[in-house]
């Protein structure tokens, strides 16, 4: 056994491809299948190489691929799945219209790992604390994968499997659709950490569409507090169609963090993340109406 | 069909100049630069992103040479420190000769990248507050300081640069 | 005799002149150890038990692995200890592995991937021995034991100790027992702290090569001659043949002394037919290698209604781990600092060093200080509390002032004598900080000083002391070597970490010529030029002790020119002056030789290893300045804090430090020095959190992504309070020109601040380091069951 994990720090040799067109990945996709895996901003399949935790024999370097990185508006958004961190946290009209994705790209690890990091790579490292995915799933996002055998576009929520898993099988994700919002939707995200570059101990994203004084439409997804990110439907179902009152948030907060199945790690423990569910949902649920309050008198 | 890469020869400026070197592509960009082409002033303190000590400029941005293959830099623009200021004629970059006027250096360890993400930082930012530059050097550990100097040395430096673009 | 000067007359002293090496820094061109390149790799094989022996050793595979050019057993070892100071003497290698990580084996190639893929190749097998990792478990004499004649190593400070003593290290006066039957309250509580890891930037690294039967050995150290001393004994050799070559270092605070992995590396290269081997620790093994000590430490303090403090008495279990340093332990009490922050009337100060199946105890920037003040702090806080008192006035009336004669009455171990403290403007320092933090917002306890939503403010200050004032000088060497032209090179046997030292001790030589600062040069860097810092950057005390040997030096140079220059001159030795390159007559300055004229070779004077010093060792180092004056550093900080009571979560506002370094030498260095410090041990209070999981027998928290070394964003604004107060002094006797240390000295009572900051905002006493939100929200929630 390797004291205390993998103590390797080179990178073990492997074939290399950078193809300059998207139909040469595909391509290379169908040859090598589970032989090779994609490199995009670096930041984790690196990591992971050099600790030995994934030994591929081949590495597909996708970023030469320039039709892949956009910032699109048409009606909704469209992301290509290169855009970095840095991108959308820079986007003034993302910040305007889609603040709980900014919120995520605000405190995402570092200047230099938003530089690097691509919001396509965030999905498909399919970690159940990703901050990307939370807030997108909030926008009911939808994702387009593209390979050899054509393309598809599946909801984000069906993206992830859990344990680390997501369903591309031989396929790219190529581009982030997300849907027009209405005009009363407000959103928020919230991450806690330990400090000010982590990873989350839990994060959370909501998005509340208010009409008449009564929440029309709502999405509470979760995040780090279970095998993958996930919507809290239950606590959902609370609000949708109900007056947004004090009492409702509060049954809110606990059903949400009954949802959960939150664990001890090294960055926190299970009875604090379930007890944080519940403060952060009370939390983003108002800053979510107050948002949608800001749009109304803007 | 694409053929696939087992060594490669690429182009890459760094520093403002022209280099030409054959890769492997399981080099990183930090061992290339420090122990191929001698750069040894980009520091590694973790090979895992976190500490940021290996901080440079791939095309104006600061980005982690220990995360960054060497061959996915072909055709793109390096800078490192040793491209920062201009040693062969004695000039110091305003950030070089501000970290030295305000003690923004103890050990030297972080220094290189802590001038780079700053100089990049100050290229769009020339008029920080306090708080954004704390945000721009988030990314690079500093475990000597506490901070204060170089922000100070930073505010300095940006205060000289601005006047000299007045100029 | 030399007159100190005042502050207008002076040159070079207080003023902020940058340090020389910061060019070589700021264009990356100063050269660190991991920048020279060797010709072999090395990699040390880990121990993943946290007690066992190796019963058998195979390394055939490693051997026939193609690259692999040198692999080392505990059976290639010489059979001689490394001595190290303050610590155990070990084996450089040892079929007995004492933690998680301890070294087994080592292995050297001609590539790094090579080296990597060698460790794999090992087959050992252990005898799982039983593990104990509570410092007072391991104390008790049924514990596994990691040593012979048990794990309580004891007061012993020799550098070869064999066995452990079953006994604490104590410092008392007085009679407590009647101390706390005049007390009219009582408080009695106790605080665990964590290990806090260095982690400085620049991993552990060295390189090492041998020329014949040479060694040369590059490495990142703060005890360069220590490293030449125990590489050269375990070997076998004569120091002479072991050249250590040090100065570029990327932080030490205290983790880079001597350790296995150097002559681990010279081992390796011997066999490896001497060609040049490089060993870098990867940032997990820097993680779990060693740290500040973790802590438990029980306080019983005694007060008067009318805020005396009656009586104290600290029981402490310091965790040395496998082969941990006593100074990284309870600090020896014989530092004294604890004792003396404050004016207990009677006092027994307690610690209990032992050794567990944990990372090494090593000391780090503040030693145990840092851990003692939030210990007695904790109770200070309360003790005011109950007194009714404000927490800024209780203190006031029990830190001691100049010229008290301390401690309070005699130690009861003669060791260590009494003596008045000079220059200690420790009541003014509080003052000034508590006005500085804005201390007039302070409504009491339970009234947090400002209230938004979930979230508080609040208040906390403390106050300490350290050392770091005037050292005892035996154990460093000094030369100063006055040339033909008057200007002056410095042979030094100190360490500069990035410090500043190379460059203050050349303004302490500049000003007492009187000649300009580019014409004094200082050699640092290479053992050869065969001085001798036994400590080596320890303590805060670099600047101070080879600066006061420099200008014990100057003086004795300067006494050498009198002689010669007195027939010249036709005057009395002791009438003639030796400033700006040449000797004149005081008050005629028409009289005068230029030492070019005067000089037919250099004039040569080194000071330095008294043996007799050595007596000293055994109470403290830090000796009287003056017959019964003792010079200490008073400490304070004060910390604001913001902590939403819902999570938990704690933000520092603002801290604020307080210290007298004396006379400052050079003040934006010692600044750096202070808030570098005071960040340092915010980590240890607020975020850097030591974790190992027993059950996998794995230190889980062994990454920077989970050990949180504070950031630019995470350390709020600290603002420095500095006190300049020291005692006109012949320039020859105590810290140079009144200067103290600086480098510990601001972080002493950060943790102890914060802790009483979160107590004012939320009524809550944390007992434990880090003060993470998890443990400030149970915190706040056991207040809320017991208030049912």
């Amino acid at each position: 056994m390797k004291f205390p994990r993998e103590m390797t720090k080179t990178l073990k040799e492997f074939g290399y491809f950078d193809p300059q067109k998207f139909d040469d990945a595909v391509s290379i996709l169908e040859e090598w299948d589970k032989r090779v895996m994609i490199l995009a901003g670096g930041t984790d399949l690196l990591n992971q190489m050099k600790v030995r935790q994934v030994k591929p024999e081949f590495v597909l370097n996708i970023k030469n691929i320039k039709e892949l990185e956009y910032l699109k508006r048409n009606k909704g958004l469209e992301i290509g799945a290169l855009t970095t961190i840095t991108a959308i946290r820079e986007s003034e009209f993302i910040k305007k219209e889609y603040t709980s994705l900014y919120d995520a790209a605000e405190w995402f690890g570092t200047p230099q790992i938003r530089n690097m990091a691509t919001i396509g790579g965030n999905i498909c490292r399919n970690s159940p604390s990703s901050d990307m995915v939370a807030p997108l799933m909030t926008l009911d996002a939808l994702l387009k994968l593209e390979g050899p055998k054509g393309e598809r576009t599946v909801p984000i929520e069906e993206f992830m499997l859990g344990s680390g898993e997501n369903i591309l099988d031989c396929e790219i994700l190529t581009q982030i659709i997300v849907p027009r919002q209405g005009k009363s939707s407000g959103t928020a995200f919230k991450k806690l950490k330990r400090s000010s570059a982590d990873l989350a101990k839990v994060n959370c994203a909501v998005r509340i569409a208010m009409r008449d004084n009564k929440c029309e439409d709502v999405r509470i997804v979760l995040g780090a507090v279970a095998d993958k990110v996930f919507r809290a439907k239950k606590t959902e179902e609370l609000i949708r169609g109900e007056k947004v009152t004090d009492v409702i948030i509060e049954e809110a907060g606990r059903k949400a963090s009954q949802e959960a199945q939150p664990i001890t790690d090294v960055r926190s423990t299970a009875d604090y993340r379930r007890q944080m569910i519940e403060v952060l949902v009370k939390r983003l649920i108002h800053s979510s109406i107050e948002r949608v309050a800001k749009i109304h008198t803007a | 069909m694409m053929e696939v890469t087992t060594r490669k020869t690429i182009q890459m400026v760094i520093n403002g100049q022209d280099r030409e070197i054959e890769v492997r592509p399981n080099e990183l960009l930090v061992d290339v630069l420090r122990e191929r082409l001698g750069l040894t002033g980009t520091k590694i303190g973790c090979e895992a992103g976190d500490c940021g000590a290996c901080t440079v400029l791939i095309n104006g941005k600061p980005s982690l040479s220990c995360l960054t293959l060497a061959i996915e830099c072909e055709d793109k623009e390096i800078l490192t420190i040793e491209g920062v200021g201009d040693t062969m004629k004695g000039e110091l970059h305003p950030l070089q000769k501000a970290f030295v006027e305000h003690y923004g250096v103890q050990c030297g360890f972080c220094t290189p990248a802590m001038i780079l993400t700053a100089k990049a930082f100050l290229d769009k930012n020339p008029n920080p507050k306090e708080e954004e530059i704390r945000e721009a050097i988030n990314g690079v550990i500093c475990r000597c300081t506490g901070y204060m100097q170089i922000v100070e040395s930073i505010l300095a430096a940006a205060k000289e640069m601005r006047e000299a673009a007045h100029e | 005799m030399s007159k100190p000067m005042s502050k207008e007359e002076l040159q070079y002293i207080g003023k902020s002149i940058p340090p020389s090496e910061l060019f070589e820094k700021v264009t990356g061109r100063f050269q660190y150890v991991g920048d020279i390149h060797a010709e072999l790799y090395g990699k040390v094989l880990r121990s993943p038990h946290p007690h066992a022996r190796i019963k058998h050793i195979n390394t055939s595979r490693v051997e026939k692995l193609s690259g692999v050019e040198a692999v080392l057993t505990h059976k290639d070892v010489p059979l001689r200890k490394l001595p190290r100071r303050d610590q155990r003497g070990c084996y450089i290698l040892e079929d007995h592995v004492r933690f998680v990580g301890d070294e087994v084996a080592a292995v050297a190639a001609r590539t790094r991937a090579i080296a990597e893929e060698a460790l794999d190749l090992f087959e050992v097998e252990y005898e799982i021995l039983p593990a104990v990792f509570d410092p007072e478990e391991a104390a008790k004499p049924e514990a596994p034991q990691l040593y012979p004649g048990g794990n309580v190593y004891g007061p012993q400070f020799g550098m070869l100790v064999e066995k452990g003593l079953n006994e604490p290290v104590v410092m008392e006066w007085g009679d407590i027992e009647k101390g706390f039957e005049e007390a009219d309250v009582v408080i009695e509580d106790k605080v665990e702290v964590k290990p806090q890891i260095h982690s400085p930037i620049e991993p552990h690294i060295c390189i090492a090569s041998w020329k014949g039967e040479e060694l040369t050995l590059w490495t990142a150290t703060q005890s360069p001659y220590e490293v030449r001393m125990s590489i050269a004994h375990a070997l076998g050799m004569p120091e002479g043949k072991v050249r250590v070559i040090y100065g570029a270092i990327g932080g030490g605070f205290g983790s880079k002394y001597i350790e296995r992995y150097q002559p681990i590396a010279a081992l390796l290269s011997k066999k490896a037919g001497g060609k040049s081997t490089k060993i870098v620790l990867t940032r997990e093994e820097e993680l779990c290698h060693a740290g500040r000590a973790g802590a438990k430490i029980r306080v019983k303090l005694g007060v008067k209604k009318d805020g005396t403090i009656t009586a104290i008495y600290l029981k402490g279990f310091f965790n040395l781990g496998g082969y941990g340093n006593i100074i990284g332990g309870c600090g020896r009490f014989g530092e004294e600092s604890p004792g003396l922050a404050y004016k207990y009337q009677n006092a027994r100060f307690e610690g209990w060093d032992v050794h567990t199946n944990h990372i090494s105890s090593q000391p780090c920037r503040g030693v145990a200080l840092p851990t003692l003040t939030f210990a007695v702090e904790n109770v200070i806080d309360q003790a005011a509390e109950r007194l009714n008192m404000d927490p800024v006035e209780f203190r006031l009336r029990n830190l001691p002032e100049s010229d008290d004669l301390m401690p309070v009455k005699p130690h009861k171990n003669p060791i260590y004598p009494r003596g008045e403290l000079e220059a200690y403007p420790a009541q003014q320092i509080l003052r000034e900080v508590a006005e500085k933090i804005g201390w007039e917002r302070f409504k009491g306890y339970q009234h947090p000083v400002a209230a938004e939503g979930p979230k508080r403010r609040g208040l906390g200050i403390a106050a300490s002391q350290g050392w770091g004032g005037f050292c005892i000088g035996g154990f460093i060497n000094e030369t100063v070597i006055l040339n033909n032209d008057g200007s002056v090179h410095i042979l030094s046997g100190h360490t500069d970490l990035g410090t500043g030292s190379n460059t203050t001790l050349r303004q302490i030589a500049a000003e007492a010529l009187g000649i300009p600062i580019e014409e004094v040069t200082l050699t640092t860097g290479d053992t050869t030029i065969g001085h001798f810092d036994m400590i080596g950057a320890r303590g805060s005390r670099s600047m101070t002790t080879a600066g006061h040997l420099i200008l014990v030096a100057i003086e004795q140079a300067k006494n050498k020119i009198r002689q010669m220059a007195a027939p010249l001159l036709e005057a009395e030795p002791e009438q003639i002056e030796v400033r700006g390159k040449k000797a004149y007559v005081r008050g005629e300055e028409g009289r005068a030789v230029l030492l070019r004229e005067l000089l037919t070779s250099t004039v040569k004077c080194t000071i330095g290893g008294d043996p007799r010093d050595w007596l000293l060792i055994k109470g403290t180092m830090w000796p009287m300045v003056a017959p019964g004056k003792k010079t200490r550093n008073p400490v304070v900080a004060a910390s604001e804090v913001e902590v939403d009571l819902e999570t938990g979560e704690v933000k520092p506002i603002r801290v604020i430090t307080g210290n007298s370094p004396g006379r400052m030498v050079n003040p934006t260095i010692v600044r750096g020095q202070y808030t570098g410090a005071a960040a340092m041990t915010l980590g240890m209070a607020l975020w850097e959190e030591f974790k190992y999981d027993e059950k996998n027998s794995v230190y889980i928290h062994a990454s920077l992504t989970d050990y949180k070394v504070p950031r630019a964003l995470d350390v709020p604004p600290i603002v420095n309070i500095i006190i300049e107060e020291f005692v006109e002094r012949p320039l020859d006797v105590g810290g140079p020109y009144g200067a103290r240390g600086a480098g510990e000295l601001a972080g002493l009572g950060i943790v102890a601040s914060i802790a009483n900051a979160i107590y004012n905002a939320t009524g809550v006493r944390v007992r434990q380091t880090p003060m993470t939100a998890e443990k400030v929200l149970e915190a706040i929630e056991e207040k809320r069951e017991r208030k049912k």
